[in-house]
């Protein structure tokens, strides 16, 4: 009898285990809820980082418009995506990171049990939708047609379609006039102060609102004057920014990893870019004082040979054909000569710095020390990041005047545009009225005149530029070593990850665009570059 | 001596009282049927019990025994045939035994340590002795099992202390753990490899990062007794939601019970190895041309930085240290340059020239030093008739092949059991182990790994003693080969190696614990109870450093961790025999928990007090991340081996697991197997074959699983670093899935032992299909879908393959003894499908990892594992294509699948050769096929650094030289034209790439390879051109012993003495890269075949010595 007891003893432990409660299955580290405007100052801060980014792994901007060269690693700026996948660095922020995250704080605020200020909450969502709008505007812009109705649904659509370009562009106006209309006062302000842009002044948005209207309209010109007219003139109703002080910038603290993007690039030594040949030739050609506001020029320095014998430098024009000048700058003022400079001339002169850009595209390394550098106003971790700036509304309403769009004073726009511009840089109001003088607007051939100034005052600000770079076909680029001016690209290639994770979606998008090809303009590029033969 | 021992024995024992009963001496002899010789160390035992003892040198042996309670004693001894003799008044036993049934009778240990005649498994296990993963033993256990079993596949980093992949049969799941379980006595062992995501990704996708080591390492060679390896499904199915991926089982050594004289027992075993790096498995360097990227700089030849640094009024040549290239100028002793290490003004060679010339003192190799391992191992045993114990103490002091590493190991394991009653025995076996290690080998693609700039971007004029040498300025800064400029000597790309080694080193400790207590509790002869409670549980701390000054900024990181797993088992034991039928069953139940834990603090922005390691230490606010993961499973389980007449056996189980990391209600899961053994050599017919001792069939069926991770059915939201006053978070990137199921591991298997000429030759062959269903996902979705991948069930993987062993004993004489083994498998996995969207689109490729534009990828109708990225055009005659100027022409996509990482086969060949007490033993280890990528020759070719960027072309000339026209016409050095060879000068320089032209014909197109951008370059290559055959064969083990005959010691205390040489990779017999080691991988886990910045393999060869008292 004894075994039976021992063994009904085993039984029982052996059914006892059954009753043990197994632990929770819920994460206690990680929040399954969270405030909504911590989500927002997310997308809000990965929106400013992706549209600044200098990163060769999601935004080469810079480079495809020529403000910016590499020294070793050319391969982006010869428009490489695809080894680095740059594409899809670029849409995982943008969707991800950004859109993925004003929608979060969207569906939080339109909650039922929500139970914030109404007047405050529609404030609210219409600073998340301006904001939607605008990175949805960027996406458009880099690739054409893109997912939008049929983005962020999770994981019950994995494989979104795209939507036709215009379509969403539309949208996007039309959702901008609803944003315009519902930004109200209201008793307490935004996002309990956690919105870096503007701290929750629901004005302030207004006219970011407003501006971008002007933008997205004035992007549309060549395909639907009608419709450009009609968003211009609500825009300017609304209420455009007035004063550089009222442009959306991002003041970054300063502290890593919350530094400006040029910053954060050069931060741990590396060396990797350098202006280009075609900026500081522009520059110089105009004598533009920002170029000494932007970039730290070289000094002259003479190599000897075995004799001691000084030797002439490399002072002469890098690319053939091109007839270059260079500025020599003296403690006692500059000289602008031609090249090539000889040696000969150097020989009576005492040292002087001079600026030089980098061969935009070349196929070989560029030492970085032979070329103007960055100034230490860009490079500082606190330097603001520009998402829209009022030199950019007034180049947008000079155009505008100059179509005939129900603005008037195209040439007082386009001057109080550089003379922003300029002040903007630290330059002063002598400087403006100077370089005005001597780069006067000109209406007859105002695409040129704008392309190139606004080209110029767009310096740093790589997608935008690329747009109005496109729209307005000037400056006249430089083709890169061995390729046709065609081959700059005139969209970014589709993520190239959506070959394989959205493949009909794909197929069907690279398709409607005749292939998914950088050579393929989007649907508000309709001019041909007069340069692309 | 003897009295400091039995002293020391004696002090063991205090406190510990045995009682005697009423009891009767046995003695006797056992002697061989072979020669009638006597047998040292029978184990002679009384059926039933723990009491027992062996036989002495001569064979004899005496046992006390209580006659009313002991009715039969049984002899054993490996090798032989198992013998019994009926006690009643008899007193002295004369036993012969007989050899010729060797291996047939054999005992094996099987799932939950239940041991089993192995005949009577319908499954394939493979057993090893502590000997064969012992004797040329690597600090990393599972490394020594490597080409010792069929099926197994063992892959290891050439780093210290690095993690090794265990796979036994192949992959069965696309993304979750495909690594075997580890289990010691009974004790499931953690073996996973803690990766701290210093980077933000993770160290196995090869982008920086350490190796720290798979947990299972832990576990003392020393202390082995046995591996069992249970490799299908069907033999591991009691482990439930863990046996998909095959157990290895190890059984630690007990104390032995011995005669009288010996029931105290001291051994001391002691090795020295010392390791060097194979070069042949490291960069080849070319040593013609120096530091550049090309024809870009300042001086007039433009290759090199040009200022007067001497003030002599001349400018001088400066190697462009901004660079990180070997496309520079031609070594030529007679040019003067100011090198790297002559920039720095607060030092006395400043603006010292030298002629430009290959960097000395060796080239790479320099960087290699020997390594030196010792391990001493000293072991107290003693027993007397009711209990035994072990005491085992293990240190383990290495250095590695890199300045500045070092990993430590102590390890204590006690073992013992007591009879408290002749029915209740308790046992407990507790390993104690704390491993400390500095210097760990920075990995991947990062500048922390030394590999990444001497592997990949390098300057071929830099003398690495001159770095090692110099790598400290007077001031304390660095000074680094790659300074931004002549005139700003912090650095561009990166740090001087040898700065990386001494200053930004890491280290690491653990105290882990593990072990088990049980009881076992007999009710009947036929009816037992056992308990267990199990341990496994570790602490350990990581910190990682960035020094002060380097390219990256100064960093600290302090990873501290805990992990606990306690099971909890309790079975009932049923064993009966009536006449020719038996039944062995169990019933039982496992509650297990797990906990890890851990949190990680991380200074950001660099550090503010230089040398400072401390989180606060920090310029922007520190970071700080903790986890808290806890799973817990409940489980019963069922066995029954059913045995008829030793001719037929049928074994069934099933277990039932409750998981918390799967939704209430859809928690429990069932895991089955059946399997039959037919020993056809015991049918009448067969049975006295005396050319064919053992025939056996086998055939099972099981399905087991592959639980899933906790807390992946709800989604949380991650941090990010507060931006001023706001704090941020974001959706996390992952959806999560309220619908998961564990993974299916269906398996069917065919096998047949066989032995020969009185079991000489023995063969044993399986044949085994396994298909595993749901897979558990996290697939990569399209981020326009706002997340980048979402957990799902969906996928087919099959493993199908043939294992064979074959043993050879060809020579066997009193004296003489060889035996060849041979261990073949080859496993063909196939993708059979992956998911469909929520549109019903199938999806037919999944990206495991990826490094640039190449990937690792699961494509269905492919085995596991293609690597994909764009490939040569190739003509119809096979051949790859050129272009007109003699570049490869590349394939329009960029996901060409252009190889796979499955070995088509895997072939181990060991092979002892004895005589006396003299033995040799060898392992040769094969692989065939399998696909490796290589970051490392991506890069080295690219940068000139690599010697096939050096050679001469058909005419004659370097490769590097500009190409010149038949007419004299030079081409720039910065030419994208190629010459066809019948219209180039007799001079021209420019590489021939192996193909053909559009036209099929052989390509005779020089082409420009002097400098960054050309024929070298990776943007004018396709992917393919990287990717390289992995097949390898190694004389992986090598040991010569000798054991000093016993006869030799009868007078003094000591009993055994062998001496040995070791050696582990001595030889790499054949391998077709160049650069690297085809088994080079990033540690364990499921990102493999990808090499980048891997280490040469370690060559060890050592002495040992083993004492026995």
């Amino acid at each position: 009898m004894k075994i039976i007891k021992y063994l009904s003893l085993a039984l029982i432990l052996i059914i006892g285990v059954s009753q043990c409660k197994l632990p929770d299955n819920i994460d206690p580290k990680h929040p399954t809820e969270v405030p909504y405007y911590t989500l927002f100052s997310n997308a809000l801060d990965n929106m400013v980082r992706q549209t600044e980014s200098t990163s060769v792994n999601n935004n080469i901007q810079r480079l495809t418009v020529q403000y910016w060269q590499e020294t070793t690693y050319f391969d982006e700026s010869r428009y490489n995506y695809q080894d680095r996948q740059i594409p899809d660095g670029f849409a995982s922020r943008f969707y991800k990171d950004v859109l993925m995250d004003f929608q979060e704080a969207r569906k939080i605020l339109t909650n039922e049990n929500y139970g914030g200020d109404p007047d405050v909450t529609l404030n609210e969502l219409a600073i998340i939708d301006i904001c939607e709008v605008y990175t949805y505007q960027l996406i458009v812009d880099v690739w054409g047609d893109m997912p939008y109705t049929f983005a962020l649904q999770g994981p019950d659509n994995t494989s979104p379609a795209y939507d036709k370009a215009e379509d969403i562009y539309a949208d996007l106006i039309k959702r901008l006039r609803n944003d315009l209309a519902s930004l109200k006062p209201a008793d307490d302000i935004a996002f309990a102060g956690k919105d870096m842009m503007y701290n929750g002044d629901y004005a302030a948005w207004k006219k970011f609102g407003a501006s971008l209207l002007l933008r997205m309209g004035m992007r549309l010109s060549d395909v639907d004057a009608a419709a450009a007219k009609t968003a211009v003139a609500d825009a300017v109703a609304a209420g455009v920014f007035t004063a550089q002080s009222e442009s959306a910038y991002l003041l970054y603290p300063g502290v890593v990893p919350h530094v400006n993007e040029i910053n954060d690039a050069f931060r741990q030594g590396r060396k990797d870019f350098l202006p280009t040949h075609t900026l500081i030739n522009m520059m110089t050609a105009m004598d533009d004082p920002r170029m000494n506001l932007c970039f730290i020029p070289i000094t002259f320095a003479y190599t000897t040979d075995e004799d001691g014998n000084k030797i002439a430098t490399t002072l002469e024009p890098q690319v053939a054909g091109l007839d270059q000048q260079v500025i020599l700058m003296y403690a006692d003022g500059d000289v602008k000569v031609d090249l090539p400079f000889t040696a000969e001339l150097a020989d009576t002169l005492n040292l002087f710095d001079y600026h030089w850009g980098a061969i935009a595209g070349l196929d070989g390394a560029q030492s970085y020390n032979n070329y103007s550098n960055f100034s230490d106003r860009t490079m500082s971790p606190s330097f603001e990041a520009n998402m829209m700036d009022f030199v950019e509304v007034e180049f947008l309403l000079a155009e505008a005047a100059q179509r005939g769009f129900g603005v008037s004073g195209a040439e007082d726009h386009y001057n109080a545009a550089i003379t922003a511009s300029i002040l903007y840089w630290w330059g002063s109001a002598d400087d403006a009225a100077a370089y005005l003088a001597a780069n006067p607007y000109d209406g007859t051939n105002w695409k040129k005149s704008i392309g190139e100034q606004k080209w110029l005052a767009l310096y740093n600000h790589g997608i935008e530029a690329f747009s109005e770079w496109r729209r307005l076909d000037y400056p006249i680029l430089n083709a890169p070593e061995g390729m046709q001016y065609s081959d700059i690209p005139l969209r970014m290639p589709y993520p190239y990850n959506e070959i394989l994770e959205n493949t009909a979606n794909y197929e069907a998008a690279a398709a409607a665009i005749g292939g998914d090809d950088t050579h393929n303009p989007v649907f508000w590029d309709v001019i041909p570059s007069p340069a692309a033969k | 001596m003897r009295k400091i021992t039995i002293l020391m024995v004696f002090l063991f024992f205090v406190g510990m009282q045995f009682a005697n009963a009423q009891t009767r001496t046995l003695s006797g002899k056992v002697i061989s049927a072979d020669d009638g010789m006597g047998i040292p160390g029978v184990t002679v035992q009384v059926k039933g019990t723990t009491i027992g003892t062996t036989t002495d040198l001569d064979g004899m042996f005496s046992l006390d025994v209580e006659p009313t309670a002991h009715k039969i004693i049984v002899f054993s001894y490996v090798g032989m045939s198992t013998q019994e003799a009926t006690i009643g008044d008899q007193t002295t036993f004369n036993v012969t035994m007989q050899s010729e049934a060797t291996m047939i009778d054999e005992v094996v240990v099987t799932a939950l340590g239940i041991s089993r005649e192995k005949k009577s498994l319908g499954y394939a296990v493979d057993e090893l002795d502590g000997e064969d993963v012992n004797r040329v033993s690597d600090v990393n256990v599972v490394s020594s099992l490597s080409g010792k079993s069929a099926g197994l596949a063992i892959t290891k980093p050439n780093t210290m202390g690095g993690s090794a992949n265990v796979l036994i049969r192949g992959s069965a799941s696309l993304t979750q753990n495909n690594q075997a379980l580890f289990v010691v006595d009974g004790v499931p062992i953690n073996n996973s490899n803690n990766r701290v995501a210093q980077h933000g990704s993770y160290q196995n996708e090869g982008w920086g990062g350490y190796d720290y080591g798979n947990a299972a390492s832990d576990i003392n060679p020393d202390d082995i007794e046995s591996v069992s390896i249970l490799k299908g499904a069907a033999a591991t199915a009691l482990y439930g939601s863990r046996a998909a991926n095959g157990v290895i089982l190890i059984t630690t050594k007990k104390g032995k019970r011995g005669p009288g004289e010996k029931r105290i027992g001291f051994t001391w075993n002691s090795s020295v190895l010392v390791s060097s790096a194979d070069m042949s498995t490291a960069p080849q360097w070319q040593n013609k041309y120096g530091g550049g990227y090309g024809p870009f700089y300042e001086d007039p030849t433009a290759y090199f930085f040009y200022a007067d640094l001497d003030g002599d009024g001349v400018s001088d040549l400066i190697t462009p240290t901004s660079e990180d290239a070997s496309w520079g100028a031609e070594f030529d002793p007679d040019l003067q340059v100011i090198q790297w290490d002559a920039l720095d003004p607060l030092q006395d060679n400043y603006a010292e020239k030298r002629p430009w010339q290959a960097g000395g003192n060796g080239g790479l190799d320099y960087f290699f030093k020997n390594g030196y391992t010792f391990t001493n191992n000293l072991t107290f045993n003693a027993a007397n008739d009711n209990g035994a114990f072990r005491l085992s103490y293990t240190n383990v002091d290495q250095s590695g092949i890199l300045v500045n590493s070092e990993l430590k190991k102590n390890t204590v394991n006690f073992a013992g059991d007591y009879n408290f009653t002749s029915k209740l025995n308790v046992e407990a076996n507790i390993t104690y182990v704390n491993s400390y290690a500095k210097g760990r080998f920075g990995t991947g693609y990062d500048g922390m790994n030394p590999m990444q700039s001497l592997g990949q971007w390098f300057e071929r004029n830099v003398d690495l003693k001159r770095l090692d040498e110099g790598y400290l300025r007077p001031n304390g800064d660095q000074l680094s080969w790659n300074s931004s400029y002549y005139d700003n000597l912090s650095p561009i790309f990166f740090d001087n190696p040898y700065y990386v080694r001494r200053e930004s080193y890491q280290d690491d400790w653990r105290n882990r614990l593990f072990g088990y207590l049980g009881l076992n509790y007999k009710f009947t002869d036929w009816l037992s109870f056992s308990g267990k409670a199990m341990l496994d549980y570790y602490a350990g701390t990581q910190n990682e450093r960035i020094a002060w000054g380097s390219v990256d900024d100064s960093y600290y990181s302090n990873y501290t961790d805990q992990f606990s797993e306690v099971n909890i088992e309790a079975m009932l034991k049923f064993n009966k025999t009536w006449d020719k039928f038996s039944i062995n069953a169990f019933l039982g139940t496992n509650i297990r928990r797990t906990t890890y834990e851990n949190i990680m603090g991380n200074t950001v922005g660099g550090l503010i007090v230089p040398g400072l390691y401390s989180v606060t230490n920090s310029k922007s606010p520190y970071e700080v991340r903790e986890n808290l993961d806890s799973k817990g499973i409940n489980s019963f389980f069922v066995a029954a081996s059913f045995g008829w007449n030793s001719f037929i056996y049928l074994d069934l189980t099933d277990r039932i697991d409750i998981t918390s990391a799967l939704p209430e209600g859809d928690d429990t899961y069932n895991y089955y197997s059946a399997s039959l053994s037919f020993v056809l050599t015991e049918m009448a017919a067969m049975r006295d074959l005396s050319w064919m001792p053992l025939l056996k069939l086998r055939v099972n069926y099981a399905q087991v699983g592959n639980d899933l991770p906790a807390y992946n059915l709800r989604s949380t939201y991650t941090q990010y670093t507060t931006y001023e006053s706001s704090p941020l978070f974001s959706v996390h990137s992952r959806a999560s899935n309220n619908n998961l199921v564990p993974e299916i591991t269906k398996s069917l298997e065919f096998g047949l032992e066989a032995h020969f000429l009185q079991s000489r030759i023995r063969l044993d062959v399986a044949q085994y299909t396994s298909t595993s269903y749901d897979q558990l996902l996290p697939v990569s979705v399209s981020p326009m879908s706002g997340y980048s991948s979402k957990w799902i069930n969906g996928g087919i993987v099959e493993n199908t393959g043939w294992e064979i062993g074959l043993v050879g004993v060809i020579i066997e004489s009193k004296d003489w003894h060889w035996d060849v083994g041979v261990n073949w498998a080859t496993n063909k996995n196939t993708v059979k499908e992956l998911w469909t969207d929520e549109f019903g689109n199938e999806v037919l490729n999944h990206v495991i990892y990826s490094a640039w534009d190449v990937s690792i990828t699961a494509t269905k109708g492919q085995p596991y594992g293609t690597i994909r990225g764009s490939d040569f055009m190739y003509h119809e005659n096979g051949e790859k294509m050129v272009d007109d100027n003699g570049f490869y022409l590349v394939s329009e996509r960029g996901d060409e699948i252009i190889g796979n990482i499955q070995a088509d086969w895997r072939m181990g060949i060991p092979t002892t050769l004895s005589w006396r007490g003299l033995q040799l033993y060898a392992l040769i280890d094969i692989q065939k096929g399998g696909d490796i990528y290589s970051v490392s020759t991506k890069y080295g070719q690219a940068t000139g650094l690599y010697a096939e960027t050096a050679v001469d072309n058909p005419l004659g000339n370097p490769i590097r030289d500009n190409l010149v026209w038949a007419d004299g016409t030079e081409e720039s050095a910065h030419t994208t034209t190629g010459i066809p060879m019948d219209q180039a000068h007799e001079t021209s320089g420019g590489v021939i790439l192996p193909g053909v032209k559009a036209d099929g014909s052989t390509n005779n197109i020089l082409t420009n390879s002097g400098r960054w951008g050309r024929a070298f370059y990776y943007n004018n290559s396709p992917t393919a051109r990287y990717v390289f055959d992995a097949s390898y064969t190694k004389l992986r083990e090598v040991a010569l012993t000798y054991s000093f005959p016993k006869k030799m010691f009868s007078k003094v205390l000591l009993q055994d003495l062998s001496i040995g040489l070791v050696g582990r990779n001595l030889w790499i017999i054949s391998k077709n890269v160049d650069h690297f080691d085809p088994e080079a991988s990033l540690g364990s886990g499921n990102n493999q075949g990808i090499e980048t910045g891997s280490y040469p393999t370690v060559r060890t060869f050592g002495f040992n010595l083993k004492l026995g008292f």
